[in-house]
C-alpha cells in the first residue's frame, strides 16, 4: 500500500516482517500496521466517513493480528489487508443501514464553512465532503471499486483481485459509479 | 491515472480520498493486540453468526411452510379424485351383488313356475 499504486511495492521486508510478527515480535507487527494504517485507514473512511474509520481501521488490525498466524502467503499482504479492510467497513456500513445515519459530515462540512481559513481551502473542503458523500451514497459493489481505484489509485487488476471479481466486472462498476457521480456533483460545473 | 484516463471526476476524487489522522499509526499497533479487543471482536462474529443463522433457518421454515402447503393443495384434487374414485367402485360392489342375486332368484322363480306348469 503505502500510498503507491501498486501492491508490489516493498516485497522485500515483508515476507520477513511478517514471519516477525507471526512469530509474536510486536515491533515487526508494529511496522506492518505503520505500513498499512494510512490505506486502511482511507479504505474504511471512504465507505464509512471519518467518524467510523478509525473505530473500523482499528478492528481492521486486530483482525489482521488474530488472521496473521492463517495467512498463506497466497496471495500479497496488500491485498489481503485490502480484502479485510473492505468486508469490515462493508460488513459496517450494512449494520449502519438500519440506524440512522450522522450528521457528522453535513457538521463537518459547516464548521469547515465558518473556519478562519482562506477561502479557496474552505471551498476545497467543501467540495471534499461534497464528493466523499456522493461517494458513500454509492451502490456497496461500485463504491467498493472507486475507493480502491480513485481513493488508492490501484490498478484495475489489483482492485479485480483484491474484490474477487474479474478485471472487467471492475471496469464497468467503475464506469458506472462515474456516471452516478457525475450526475450527483454535476451541480459543481467542473464537467 | 491507468491508461492515460484521468479526467475532471477522477482528479475531484482523488482530491476528495479521506486522509488519516496524524499518530493513527501508532494508537492502531498499540490496541490491535490487545487481547480483550480480541475477544469483543470474537463474541460479535458470534452474535452475527448467530443472527445469520437465525435467519436462514426461519427462511427454511417458511419455505417448509409455503411448500407444504404448496403440496397439499396441489395434491388435494387428486386426493379426492381417488376417494371419490374408491367410493364409486367399492359403493357398487354391493348394488351389483344385489342385482345379481335378483337376477338369480328371478331366473329361479321362472324354473319354478315352468316346473309347476
Amino acid at each position: 500500500m503505502h500510498d503507491a499504486a501498486s501492491l508490489t511495492h516493498g516485497m522485500e521486508d515483508e515476507g520477513s516482517l511478517v514471519a516477525a510478527a507471526r512469530g509474536g515480535d510486536a515491533v515487526a507487527f508494529e511496522r506492518l500496521v505503520e505500513l498499512h494504517a494510512s490505506s486502511v485507514f482511507r479504505v474504511v473512511a471512504g465507505h464509512l466517513g471519518r467518524d467510523e474509520a478509525e473505530d473500523a481501521a482499528q478492528e481492521v488490525f486486530v483482525r489482521v493480528h488474530k488472521g496473521l498466524a492463517g495467512f498463506d502467503g497466497q496471495s500479497r499482504l496488500a491485498t489481503w489487508i485490502y480484502r479485510i479492510a473492505t468486508n469490515v467497513a462493508l460488513t459496517r456500513a450494512q449494520r449502519r443501514r438500519g440506524r440512522p445515519r450522522s450528521g457528522t459530515l453535513d457538521a463537518a462540512a459547516h464548521a469547515a464553512s465558518k473556519g478562519a481559513g482562506p477561502e479557496q481551502a474552505l471551498l476545497a473542503r467543501e467540495r471534499g465532503e461534497r464528493v466523499r458523500r456522493a461517494v458513500a451514497a454509492l451502490p456497496d459493489e461500485q463504491r467498493s471499486v472507486v475507493v480502491l481505484r480513485a481513493f488508492e489509485g490501484l490498478p484495475f487488476e489489483d482492485v479485480a483481485r483484491i474484490l474477487g471479481i474479474p478485471r472487467p466486472t471492475a471496469e464497468s462498476r467503475m464506469a458506472r459509479a462515474k456516471e452516478r457521480l457525475r450526475e450527483a456533483l454535476s451541480d459543481l460545473e467542473i464537467f | 491515472m491507468e491508461n492515460g484516463m484521468d479526467d475532471a471526476l477522477d482528479r475531484l476524487l482523488r482530491d476528495a480520498r479521506p486522509e488519516a489522522p496524524a499518530g493513527l499509526a501508532g494508537r492502531l499497533a498499540a490496541k490491535a493486540r490487545d487481547p480483550e479487543l480480541g475477544r469483543i471482536l470474537f463474541w460479535s462474529d458470534v452474535a452475527q453468526v448467530s443472527r445469520h443463522a437465525l435467519r436462514w433457518a426461519a427462511a427454511a421454515a417458511i419455505i417448509l411452510v409455503v411448500g407444504a402447503a404448496g403440496a397439499l393443495t396441489i395434491e388435494t384434487p387428486d386426493a379426492n379424485a381417488r376417494t371419490a374414485a374408491l367410493v364409486d367402485t367399492r359403493g357398487r360392489e354391493p348394488v351389483v351383488e344385489l342385482i345379481a342375486a335378483e337376477e338369480e332368484l328371478a331366473s329361479l322363480a321362472m324354473l319354478q313356475t315352468i316346473g309347476t306348469r
